[in-house]
């Protein structure tokens, strides 16, 4: 076994990991910067790259709460407050932007995000050069959360290193930044593979709480057809511009005027008509935006701000629909889970010598995420837990944990998904959330054995998993607590009051 | 639809269901088959960079370059494999620490922007002789041409130098990029200008 040490130890090489790697490193701490990707490579590099830089940051955070009341209203202040400086860090290391969107973002009551040339590529090397321009950061890529190592406090994090095999003791105080979840319902999801869930189950195992679980963001439009693309990202409610409209299988309008609405307004009125069986045979419903094209110039305006679109759109569904003269196939695909990690103002958990960050953290986005939010929030929550971790000392080490590989673990990670698409996705009901616990429970009585090769992908599976089966499980008992919909969190047999 | 994968043992030949094709979209429904088929992805939307492969010999990106029957799938040439379609990329990352740092001025404009399409899927590596001798690489590079369009010319170029620019990309010309940056244009040429007009 090998043992590396440091002042601070960040899990996850998205944004929210590269800010923590930094800010330790710029108070003079030593980092090890351990990720599955390498840095950069998380879903920070795959986003539209869109920032909020509010000049009143009190507007933004009344627009953050109006999803409902769920959420810490002091995580969105700081969140809010900071987001304008979290610009401006990624600027001082050379991020040039394209200016501000002139239209507001769905469910933002001003314009207030700024757009990027490459999205998030441009975001994503930003992050990865103030990180790693400090020689006191080292990482380690290929690597897999096993567990926290737990004494009197959080003292380092067992990993498994893929291309050795081998198991990896790290050092120091934690600062968890592993991302979401979204891979639970793969492929209706936009977001990285590696958003597996591990670093929910080793904060939960070390003691921290996990908060607002049952809200995950489904954004409206992803890819129906063909296979290869289902659940790729075709942009946000705002395209639809004046006319755009969504229709059922018979042609039943189902909303129009909503390029204004959240993600979850749109994206529930499209789960609700799967559920009532007004689907396309491949499950989706339609956008039309051929109804835009009587605006003059609407056409030219939609191909420079949305030409990625336009490119998915020609792909998967030829081009007269990319021509707007036939309408999209869409249906909500999981793009954010805005549940997580407890923390307090200094980005510490309940558990004493870890930290997180990111979309790990829940509490910052109540029941809906506002576009163009999730960037600040990694960079500012990052920062204040890699700071607050290079302020904590810890030390020890306990017994290597038992690695569980189990043969089944790809196919067992396919049901999952597909019991928590059908179950625990945009529309929820009573039964479909028992159903899913129930598969979880089966799920999680497979038998397993030790050991693991090089790039042993059964084992990588079988901890993937685990993260996975304890995200679902947790969601689903906090989705069925919640009777009635709120948010994201939609449920289809709730009980008018 | 059958089609051959370089796996770690030795070439292994598999069918998958036919239709709409990606080479990712087989090797995933391969492993349905084959659970401890070894690959990377990550984005299946051609902007993560991670799943590149050579079909034929040729470098692919998973996500967005289609499989034909018959076509053989092997991992990306020049990098140590780990297993079956796995290579060792972690070489790449550590260059970038070379890479000098200057504040953002004005807005992003064509050639800076241009460059910032990189998604680091590293089919430019594959090919390189630098590389090979465990010297430069193209992407290196191209962070490089990056930082001296933002002011750190001198800084960039002296890196670039230092990790075998003059002594092979002159007379190389082979990079090839897979999301469309003319590399010999946008980036060798101009570091080797550079790189000639400084003392």
């Amino acid at each position: 076994m090998q043992c590396l040490s440091a002042d601070v130890v960040v899990i996850g090489a998205g944004a929210a990991g590269l800010a923590a790697a930094a800010a330790a490193a710029e108070l003079g701490a030593s980092v090890w910067l351990v990720s599955k990707e390498p840095p950069g490579t998380g879903d920070t590099k795959i986003s539209t790259g869109l920032m909020s830089v509010p000049s009143e940051p009190v507007s933004l955070v009344d627009d953050m709460q109006r999803s409902g009341c769920v959420g810490d209203p002091a995580l969105m202040q700081l969140v809010a407050g900071g987001a304008v400086e979290a610009h401006d860090w990624l600027g001082r290391v050379g991020l040039r932007d394209r200016g501000p969107l002139e239209d507001a973002m769905g469910g933002h009551s001003e314009a207030r995000s700024v757009a990027h040339a490459n999205r998030g590529l441009d975001v994503a090397w930003a992050a990865s050069r103030q990180a790693l321009r400090h020689e006191r950061v080292r990482w380690l890529e290929d690597a897999w959360l096993v567990a926290l190592d737990v004494g009197d406090a959080v003292r380092g994090a067992w990993i498994w290193h893929a291309p050795r095999g081998v198991l990896v003791h790290v050092a120091g105080p934690v600062v968890l930044a592993t991302g979401g979840f979204g891979h639970l319902y793969h492929p209706h999801s936009d977001t990285m593979r590696s958003n597996t869930g591990e670093g929910h189950l080793a904060a939960t195992t070390a003691g921290a709480d996990l908060i607002d679980m049952e809200h995950i963001q489904f954004t409206p439009f992803g890819v129906v057809a063909p296979r290869s693309m289902v659940g790729l990202p075709l942009g946000e409610a705002v395209l639809a511009g004046p006319r755009g409209r969504l229709l059922d299988d018979h042609g039943e309008v189902l909303a129009e005027g909503f390029a204004t609405w959240s993600r979850a307004a749109v994206a529930g009125r499209i789960a609700r008509a799967i559920h009532e069986g007004r689907a396309s045979a491949s499950g989706g419903v339609w956008l039309d935006l051929g109804p835009n094209l009587d605006e003059a110039c609407w056409a030219d305006t939609f191909r420079g701000a949305w030409g990625h679109v336009l490119r998915r759109v020609r792909r998967s569904q030829g081009p007269a629909a990319a021509r707007f003269e036939q309408p999209w196939e869409v249906a909500p695909t999981a793009h954010y889970c805005m549940g997580g990690v407890a923390i307090d103002g200094r980005g510490a958990t309940a558990a004493k010598g870890l930290f997180a960050a990111g979309q790990l953290v829940g509490g910052v986005h109540g029941a809906n995420r506002l576009g163009s939010t999730s960037l600040p929030t990694a960079v500012v929550t990052g920062r204040l837990a890699g700071a607050a971790a290079a302020a904590t000392r810890v030390a020890g080490r306990g017994e290597p944990p038992r690695v569980r590989r189990r043969s089944d673990a790809l196919r067992a990670t396919r049901r999952l998904q597909q019991t928590c698409w059908a179950g625990l996705g945009p529309g929820r009901t009573a039964a479909g959330l028992l159903g899913v616990l129930e598969v979880v429970a089966e799920l999680r009585a497979g038998a397993g054995d030790e050991g693991g090769g090089v790039w042993d992908t059964t084992l990588l599976a079988s901890l993937e998993l685990d993260g996975l089966l304890h995200c679902a499980e947790v969601t689903a008992r906090a989705a069925l607590r919640r009777t009635q919909s709120l948010g994201a969190h939609l449920r289809l047999d709730e009980v008018s009051a | 639809m059958t089609f051959l994968v370089l796996r770690a043992n030795g070439p292994v030949e598999l069918t998958v269901p036919d239709g709409d094709t990606t080479i990712l979209q087989a090797l995933l429904d391969a492993q349905e088959q084959v659970p401890d088929l070894a690959f990377r992805y990550g984005c299946r939307n051609e902007r993560c960079g991670t799943c590149t492969v050579e079909v034929d010999g040729q470098r692919r990106l998973g996500c967005r370059d289609r499989l034909r029957a018959g076509q053989v799938v092997g991992p990306l040439s020049g990098f140590p494999v780990i297993k079956d379609l796995v290579v060792d990329r972690s070489r790449v990352a550590e260059q970038l620490r070379s890479v000098p740092v200057r504040p953002a001025v004005g807005t992003a404009d064509g050639a800076w922007a241009s460059l910032g399409r990189c998604i680091d899927c590293l089919a430019c590596v594959a090919d390189c002789p630098l590389f090979a001798a465990g010297r430069g690489t193209p992407v290196t590079f191209l962070k490089l041409q990056r930082a001296a369009l933002e002011g750190a010319r001198s800084e960039a170029v002296d890196a670039a130098v230092a990790l075998g620019l003059t002594d092979a990309c002159a007379d190389c010309r082979g990079c090839r990029c897979s999301v469309g940056i003319r590399l010999i244009d946008e980036v060798i040429d101009p570091l080797l200008d550079a790189a000639s007009d400084l003392p």
